[in-house]
């Protein structure tokens, strides 16, 4: 039998040397963080179904823009994103971080704003001089949607079309059924960490058999050796993939869980797992979606092979995707500092229409909820680790080659930047 | 007035994990030892079944139930808020060397989120 391609060997140009500690420490570094990367590149702030309808708005404060974002749907359903701030002696025009409103206003002189962005309403209008308002609207933010994601752009021309962004790596994702997974959890932590070490600590399965060696460990395949790599790597311009093999006897390797198809096949092993075994036993029926004669996107599993559980999909930069045939995770690791991350985990799940599927759900959200605690568990201690400078350098296997894209993607983009600001500064 | 429904009574002892919220369920479990968890998961594992025929069966049609069903219902999800100390973690009641549970925080207000 011959070795399987070295994933480092499929992307030389990523190199293979030890990876440097500094990015992750730097405040310098983070700056330009803000500056090339995410001041400019498409950003997911949530999903379609948390605004379904003409007036609801969110806002999201984009600490690592600088920027807080309103995100609202206008009276034509269209989706429309702009600053929160007034346009006459600033102040903000939304102030709780969701709802429904027919109009945004400004509760310093009560300038107000239509769903759109537009200024609708001036108290004492004629005393402002030569005004005119069709040119005092909110300062707009650059937003469009892929597969029901909104995202944003603080780059009001950006290089790239949201769809140009997405497309050399998830292309085809369209007919995974997002918008059937409306029963969303989340939960947040600001966490005192790079955004790096973070999004990295997610990002290979190196880690599994000992950090989640008492709980989700057993659900991946392991190999002849008792490892457990991953089946496959993609490493694009911007993004990364990884595609995860699982042991279908336990109750993560059960796509039909809880649907009726779900009735002829309740023979799992669960050994240890007498709650697991009981909640796959009464959701039988819990969810009125039917997943057996469902087809996911060739692009997931694209190595076609027999035991898939799931890919890990990074969007770059912060957005983390996790595809499963039943359910999907989606994490943003959001800076808010050079050593200070906001982590927001969310899951989604069909919604459960019987006790026995909630029961189930609670189950599997209950043990994500665990095992995202064990992840974040080693997070604050490698910042600490790397902060005392006592290593200057890091060393990655084959199989962490994600850890190195980004890195590798991260550098890039800075040094882009600064050799356009330097081309534009030698040209004035 | 008890807790749950007179069906049930049997697991009236048990009713201090009658808790509506994800946060309370979780406090309840890390501040208790592994076991008091274990013998809640012991009594509740054999009724499962019948506890969610009798959720579904007194499902009033606005999608609401009377207070002492809905109080199983809760009790219920608990059972799930223990399992990963029970599968997982045993004889610990908390995530073995994990994060702060406490700092870990569910939005229980997000609009996608169940009602129950």
């Amino acid at each position: 039998m011959t070795q399987p391609a070295r994933l480092h060997d499929r992307y030389p140009e990523l190199g293979n040397g030890t990876i440097a500690v500094g990015p992750y420490i730097d405040p310098a570094y983070y700056e330009l963080e803000k500056k090339y990367i995410f001041k400019r590149t498409w950003l997911q702030v949530g999903r379609v179904e948390e605004i379904p309808k003409v007036g609801d708005f969110m806002v999201r404060d984009i600490k690592v823009c600088d920027s807080s974002i309103v995100i609202a749907r206008d009276r034509k359903k269209n989706i429309h994103a702009f600053h929160n701030v007034c346009s006459h002696r600033l102040n903000k025009i939304a102030y709780e971080p969701t709802g429904n409103t027919r109009k945004f206003m400004c509760r310093f002189h009560g300038w107000a704003y239509d769903l759109d962005g537009s200024l609708s309403g001036v108290p004492d209008e004629k005393s402002f001089t030569d005004f005119d308002k069709k040119c005092y609207g909110l300062t707009p933010v650059s937003v469009d949607t892929w597969n029901g994601f909104i995202f944003i752009n603080l780059d009001q021309n950006p290089a790239q079309s949201l769809k140009e962004f997405m497309e050399p790596m998830f292309a085809g994702f369209e007919t995974y059924p997002f918008e059937k997974f409306t029963a969303c959890y989340e939960w947040n932590a600001v966490v005192g960490c790079n955004w790096k070490v973070a999004m990295d600590a997610f990002q290979e399965t190196y880690h599994v058999g000992y950090v989640h060696g008492r709980s989700i460990a057993y659900a991946l395949l392991k190999d002849e050796d008792g490892n457990q790599h991953p089946i496959d790597g993609l490493c694009g311009t911007h993004h990364r993939r990884l595609s995860i093999a699982g042991d279908p006897d336990t109750v993560y390797g059960n796509p039909q869980a809880a649907t009726q198809a779900a009735e002829k096949d309740v023979g799992v092993n669960q050994t240890g797992h007498r709650i697991a075994a009981k909640a796959l036993k009464v959701a039988q029926g819990g969810t009125r979606l039917d997943f057996s004669d469902m087809r996911l996107p060739e692009a997931l599993n694209w190595t076609k092979h027999p035991t898939w559980a799931f890919d890990i999909n990074v969007v770059f930069p912060d957005f983390y995707l996790s595809c499963r045939p039943n359910y999907f995770q989606a994490y943003n690791f959001r800076p808010l500092a050079h050593d200070k991350t906001l982590f927001e985990a969310r899951v989604y799940y069909p919604e459960m229409s019987t006790a026995g599927g909630r029961f189930y759900q609670e189950y599997m959200k209950t043990a994500l909820r665990d095992v995202l605690l064990e992840d974040l568990s080693t997070l604050e201690t490698t910042q600490q680790a790397a902060e005392t400078g006592a290593k200057s350098e890091m060393v990655l296997q084959d199989f962490e080659l994600m850890v190195r894209h980004q890195a590798v993607v991260v550098d890039r983009m800075i040094e882009e930047g600064l050799r356009r600001d330097g081309q534009l500064k030698a040209a004035e | 007035m008890t807790m749950l429904p007179e069906e049930f009574a049997r697991l009236e002892p048990w009713s201090d994990w009658c808790l509506a919220t994800e946060t309370q369920r979780n406090l309840r479990r890390v501040s208790l030892g592994f076991d008091e968890i274990n013998a809640f998961a012991d009594a509740m594992l054999p009724d499962v079944e019948r506890i969610c025929q009798w959720i579904d069966a007194h499902k009033a049609e606005d999608g609401s139930y009377d207070p002492q069903t809905l109080n199983l219902f809760y009790m219920l999800l608990s059972l799930a808020e223990v399992a990963p100390a029970i599968e997982s973690y045993d004889p610990e009641v908390e995530v073995v060397n994990g994060y702060d549970t406490k700092l870990f925080v569910p939005n229980e207000t997000h609009k996608l989120r169940p009602a129950i």
